[in-house]
């Protein structure tokens, strides 16, 4: 339904993105699946690039495709489709752009966001995560607040400050020229005393650790990032003085509708290869398809994806109207993650015991869904955003 | 989402439509649902007739209201909000004119559609299930349940046709001023013999062989109709001879966008009872597991109402739109059906021991949601149609 509301040049952009992904990326999908290989592999990254798809919603008066959100989340739908990894990728990348894009200043999008739209992409990291140096099951030594970074400003210098500290799961760090971190700027503070800046990468003082080795969403590798007495310029603080949680809350809104794409994505991917599956496999030499058992498990899998679809649209038509999508978004993320998850675990029982097999794209499905529901505000993050809200 | 879809009157129509439901409909819906299903009751078809809300997809010619389908659903959702009975009434009125609207001649079409439409509250029905022995528990026959298995007959007299069978679960059946029945010829069972009829609900014959009891939408009268050599004119038939199957089709591929939005409406019913329960007990926020618990439980539901609103209102768009809606229907009934028994289970949990009471709404919403997967096609049929077309 939303769908119709994206012009004719969009949606022919987004069958040429489909056709991309079945041509070039989905037949390597297992092979970016590897958190292994020592060289990051660059050329799905590349791909896209040539396509400008690498940041798709940047404004065109800074080179990019400038598209909607309803085209943004289905090209990530498809791109997710041939390897959740690769649009997790993306996805960081956009959620490092948000700020600056919501409230950036012209000086700071016309440095950093042309670099993204480039040929050559360069990518962005978002940090979300903070260290915790003891993960002590038992007894948490502090409790978890988005309010609070670990990354302190220890001093500030004609205007630019010193900043310290460690942040964690850090995706695409190792891979990035810029950075956006929320910084603390007084720890008795809160909310109000968080600042978002966005940095180049190769600023003194930012150490990236190894990949950590992570569940699903391999593609898209996480690092640890170290702040040792980092010089954030002036320049690169973004919005006003204060601004940080509010910036960070809106930003974590406009990026979940986004996220719960890649949900559906793989939710998509998982269907139709179980779909396949079973019109191949026999049971008592017929097609399990036939088997009523598996075919209305299938038609439970395509009406569940089909709500789930609707609600994503609905969160990214609200914001590309400019209307409330707060909402929205959380039930878009909650509703997208779970449907992902249970459709994939019900493909591997329809493909059967090959889908078991390490590196088999069924369980590569399954572990992305896992993953996508834990990434850009987990599921009971969101719930909790919702139950706050109850009316 | 709601300007996008409809227009500004429509809007107001359906807030219109929320007022009455809530209102006037179901103080008397909860009364009727203690009284039990025995008689026609007229009090809430009179509300509806005052509105012309007894068939609101009737074109404007025809003195309804015209609406789209997507304001149809809207209004069909906020009358399941009231009580879903109500809407069952409705939706059956709309099952009913349907092969009318899209076969029916310029005579049939102007002779029955405006009897929907007047002051006086007027119902009408679709008589399709045939009545079957009962099933037996211990063994059962080997019955699969398909549309098509029609064993009422009609046979050709010279200028009239004679209707001869018997039908079962026929909602608004006893006192409808028309039945749009399914038959087929006397000396064929091939599908393409089936041919739909528009009986006159006086016409001689027409018989109410049982009243069913009902565990849920027991605001609307259903009972068992026997048709004993009841003779119609020929020009009663509607369509083309033989066109029987493919109406029969579209009819339920169109109007079961509907079953999906009443499914939606007792959804939410049962969501904000059970959000104003919580509420009154202090159980909102999250300062405290057992609050964390309820709220995100209501969180989770509302999730899940949204989904299916937005199923429907898709299945919904795609009519009005012209686009392929025989698949996203099916979809949208399936989704919202699940969502509605799903949430109305859930809003007794949160309710607690009173919910389980008989006569308290929580009770009424679950046992109405229940029905909602066995009436105009059970789960079962709609997933073996949906299937055939993944």
């Amino acid at each position: 339904m939303f769908r119709s509301t994206i012009s004719p040049g969009d949606r022919e952009l987004v069958m040429m993105v489909r056709e991309l992904v079945d041509k070039e990326i989905k037949p390597r999908a297992v092979n970016y699946d590897t958190d292994e290989a020592e060289n990051f592999d660059w050329t799905p990254l590349n791909l896209l690039a040539k396509h400008n798809l690498v940041a798709p919603n940047i404004p065109p008066e800074y080179g990019g495709r400038g598209l909607g959100n309803i085209t943004t989340a289905m090209i990530l739908e498809e791109i997710a489709v041939g390897s959740a990894g690769l649009a997790a990728v993306l996805l960081t990348n956009l959620h490092a752009v948000s700020p600056l894009l919501t409230v950036g200043s012209e000086e700071q999008k016309k440095e950093i966001l042309p670099q993204m739209t480039a040929p050559s992409p360069k990518l962005a990291a978002a940090t979300i995560i903070e260290h915790r140096p003891n993960l002590e099951l038992v007894a948490q030594p502090e409790a978890m607040d988005v309010r609070h970074s670990s990354v302190n400003v220890e001093d500030i210098k004609e205007g630019d400050l010193i900043v310290k500290g460690i942040k964690d799961y850090v995706m695409n760090a190792g891979i990035a020229s810029f950075i956006a971190v929320a910084l603390s700027t007084n720890p008795a503070q809160k909310g109000s005393g968080l600042q978002i800046a966005i940095l180049p990468m190769d600023t003194e003082g930012i150490t990236v650790g190894a990949p950590r080795k992570i569940l699903g969403l391999r593609y898209c590798r996480a690092y640890e990032v170290i702040f040792d007495n980092v010089r954030v310029k002036e320049k690169y603080l973004i919005g006003k003085k204060g601004s940080g949680f509010l910036v960070f809350m809106q930003n974590l809104d406009r990026v979940t509708p986004l996220a719960a794409a890649l949900s559906l994505g793989v939710a998509r991917a998982a269907y139709e290869a179980a779909l396949e599956a079973s019109r191949q496999r026999m049971f008592m030499g017929r097609p399990l398809f036939e088997e009523s058992a598996v075919s209305f498990a299938l038609v439970d899998m395509a009406t569940k994806i089909n709500a789930a679809r609707q609600s994503v649209h609905l969160a990214c038509w609200l914001m590309d109207q400019d209307l409330d999508y707060s909402q929205a978004s959380s039930k878009a993320k909650i509703i997208a993650s779970n449907v992902a998850q249970e459709v994939t675990a019900r493909a591997m029982e329809i493909i059967g015991g090959q889908a078991y097999l390490y590196g088999h794209r069924a369980e590569i499905y399954m572990r992305d869904a896992k993953m996508l529901s834990i990434v850009d505000g987990s599921e009971q993050f969101h719930r909790n955003l919702l139950a706050v809200q109850l009316y | 989402m709601a300007s996008f879809v409809l227009n500004r009157e429509e809007i107001e129509l359906i807030n219109e439509v929320h007022e009455l439901a809530v209102k006037k409909i179901a103080p008397r819906a909860f009364q009727l649902d203690a009284i039990g299903d025995d008689i026609q009751d007229w009090a809430i078809p009179e509300m509806l007739a005052e509105k012309n809300l007894l068939a609101p997809l009737i074109p404007k010619e025809y003195g309804g209201r015209g609406l789209s389908m997507v304001a149809t659903a809207a209004v069909i959702e906020e009358l399941a909000y009231g009580c879903a009975g109500a809407a069952a009434m409705v939706v059956q009125n709309i099952y009913a004119i349907t092969p009318l609207l899209i076969a029916g001649s310029e005579r049939q079409k102007e002779e029955f559609l405006p009897l929907l439409t007047g002051k006086k509250p007027k119902l009408a029905a679709i008589a399709i299930n045939e009545a079957r022995p009962d099933y037996n528990l211990e063994r059962p026959e080997k019955q699969h349940e398909e549309l098509t298995r029609i064993s009422s007959t009609f046979a050709y007299e010279g200028d009239s046709v004679i209707i001869e069978g018997s039908k079962d679960y026929i909602i608004n059946g006893a006192e409808a001023s028309f039945i749009l029945l399914l038959a087929r010829d006397e000396d064929s069972r091939h599908k393409s013999s089936l041919q739909f009829f528009v009986l006159p609900g006086d016409s001689e014959g027409i018989e109410i062989k049982e009243v069913l009891h009902k565990m849920g939408l027991r605001t609307c009268h259903t009972v068992k109709l026997g048709f004993n050599k009841v003779k119609i004119p020929a020009a009663y038939a509607v369509g083309r001879r033989g066109s029987g199957y493919l109406l029969l089709l579209q009819t339920f591929d169109l109007n079961r966008t509907l079953l999906g939005a009443m499914g939606v409406g007792i959804a939410k019913a049962a969501y904000n009872l059970a959000l104003k329960v919580a509420r009154n007990n202090s159980l909102l926020g999250t300062s405290s597991p057992s609050k964390y618990y309820v709220s995100s439980t209501l969180a989770d539901m509302s999730t899940q109402i949204d989904a299916a609103r937005l199923s429907v209102m898709r299945a919904a768009y795609c009519i009005d739109a012209d686009e392929n809606y025989a698949r996203v229907s099916g979809m949208a009934r399936l989704y919202a059906t699940q969502v509605a028994q799903q949430v109305t289970s859930t809003a007794v949990d949160v309710i607690g021991r009173l919910g389980f009471l008989i006569g308290h709404p929580a009770e009424k919403y679950l046992r109405d949601a229940q029905m909602l997967s066995m009436i105009a096609g059970s789960d079962y049929l709609h997933k073996k149609v949906l299937s055939a077309q993944l």
